[in-house]
Parts: structure tokens; C-alpha cells; sequence
């Protein structure tokens, strides 16, 4: 819904699949972006009926899959501290939104019409999506260490690693 | 632990009420590369374009963004609720 400005004329917006993963973890965290993906479609006409499937598919499962592996690989440096973590959510991100973008100039290369070069949609896709993954990055980041700093217990890359809960009566 | 979903959700309604107003209405990287390369002429209208909150407005209105958003916000979340629920784990006994 809310898109960011990266370019004159060009904008972009938050994506979630690692953001998601990182915490609630991969397969909650593809149901979650499905929900609001499907809520987007039927209720505020974006995205189309007919790409439902393709936006599943790129944003709910291929980005949060990406996003979630890429965050596993570098769960070492996320368990460091609030810089570590910070790091690791803005590369998951970033990996996730160019990574469900290629998930498009796959689709196109398949099965897309109107038979534009498919090196021209990559080069296009690629080089927006570089962009808006910055944004992704930095939205993750915050958001992830914001939950993190108040209940660490909440972040599903942190599970195990995390100080126990003071329990309190 | 209610404090965090509290301040979770007052957050939440914040950026979709109140911040969604200062969002960009350029096209978006996938809309820009289809009408950059020309795919877009093959698109057709969305089939809900005419309904009440199409494109977070209100009847088409852009001052109803904010009751959008925040309508938005209330139905993933009660949709959330209710699947969650079903999908629970349920406890052996009882």
C-alpha cells in the first residue's frame, strides 16, 4: 500500500517475505504475505485477479523462502546484537526482493506476452529492484530490531539464542 | 506481553492511517518495467477497479486513504485471526 519513492517517475514497496521469515519463519511467514496479497487483490483492486498466482508465487514463496535462507546462512552475525541483526534483515531483504523479481523475468521468459526481449525486462527489473531492496533493507531492519529490542523472544532467527524470559508474577 | 501488541497494533494503524498519505503514487518497479517496455498495453482493467476501496480510496475519493488503510489493516488482521485459529495446533487432551 504504501509505495516509496526510489526514482523520478518510478516507486516501490515493501515486499515482506523476509521480513516475515525472519520473524515468524518461512512457512507462517509465507501464509502471512498470502493473506495480505489476496487482501490487496479483492478488496483494494492492486494487483490483479489473474496475477494472484504469479504474486503468490514470487513474493509469498519465492521471497520468503529467499529471504529465510539467506537469514539462516548469516544467523551467526544476527545473534551478535542489534548491529549483527540489523545487517542481517537489510541483506535477507534485499537478496528477497531482487530474487522474487527474477521470479517475474522468469514467468515472462515462459510464458509473458506482448514479446519483448526478455534481456531488456531483466536489465529493467533487475536495476528498479536494486533500488526498492534498499528500501526493503532498511524497512526490515528496523522493523526486525524494533521487535527485537523489546521482545527478543518474538523473533523466530533468534529462537534458542535469545536470553530466556524473566518470569515474573 | 499485551504492551507489545498494543504498541504493535497502534503502530500498525498509524502507518496505514496516517502515513499511507505520504506515499508515493509513481508507478511501482514491476508497473514501470511493463510500461517502459510497452507490456502494459496488453493488461486489462482490474475487475474490481469500480469497488468501494479500490485503490486504497473511498469511492474513489484519495481523502478516505487513511480509513482505507486502517480498514485494511483490520480486515488481514481478523482474517489472520481466523485462520491461525483453524490451523492451530490443538493440544491432545481437552
Amino acid at each position: 500500500m504504501i509505495n516509496f519513492p526510489i526514482l523520478p517517475g518510478a516507486s516501490g514497496h515493501l515486499l515482506g517475505g523476509a521480513l516475515a521469515a525472519i520473524l515468524v519463519g518461512p512457512y507462517v511467514g509465507a501464509l502471512c504475505v498470502t493473506i495480505v496479497l489476496v487482501v490487496q487483490a479483492l478488496m483494494f483492486a492492486d494487483g490483479g485477479l489473474t496475477a494472484l498466482g504469479a504474486n503468490v508465487t514470487n513474493m509469498a514463496l519465492i521471497g520468503t523462502a529467499t529471504g529465510f535462507l539467506v537469514a539462516v546462512a548469516l544467523r551467526k552475525v544476527a545473534e551478535r546484537g542489534k548491529g549483527g541483526l540489523a545487517a542481517v534483515a537489510f541483506v535477507s531483504a534485499f537478496v528477497n526482493t531482487l530474487v522474487a523479481a527474477t521470479g517475474f523475468i522468469v514467468e515472462y521468459a515462459i510464458g509473458g506476452v506482448g514479446g519483448v526481449e526478455i534481456g531488456k525486462v531483466a536489465l529493467l527489473m533487475w536495476g528498479l529492484h536494486a533500488l526498492i531492496g534498499i528500501g526493503e533493507g532498511m524497512i526490515t531492519a528496523v522493523t526486525v530490531t524494533s521487535v527485537a529490542s523489546i521482545r527478543p523472544d518474538l523473533v523466530y532467527l533468534l529462537r534458542g539464542s535469545a536470553k530466556p524470559l524473566e518470569v515474573r508474577s | 506481553v499485551k504492551k507489545f501488541f498494543i504498541g504493535f497494533g497502534v503502530v500498525s494503524l498509524l502507518i496505514a492511517g496516517v502515513l499511507s498519505y505520504f506515499a508515493s503514487s509513481s508507478p511501482d518497479g514491476l508497473d514501470k518495467t511493463v510500461e517502459d517496455t510497452g507490456i502494459a498495453e496488453h493488461a486489462r482493467e482490474h475487475p474490481f477497479s469500480g469497488s468501494t476501496f479500490a485503490d486504497y480510496a473511498f469511492g474513489g475519493d484519495d481523502r478516505f486513504t487513511g480509513l482505507a488503510g486502517v480498514l485494511g489493516v483490520i480486515v488481514v488482521l481478523a482474517i489472520s485471526f481466523g485462520l491461525f485459529w483453524l490451523l492451530r495446533k490443538k493440544s491432545p487432551q481437552s
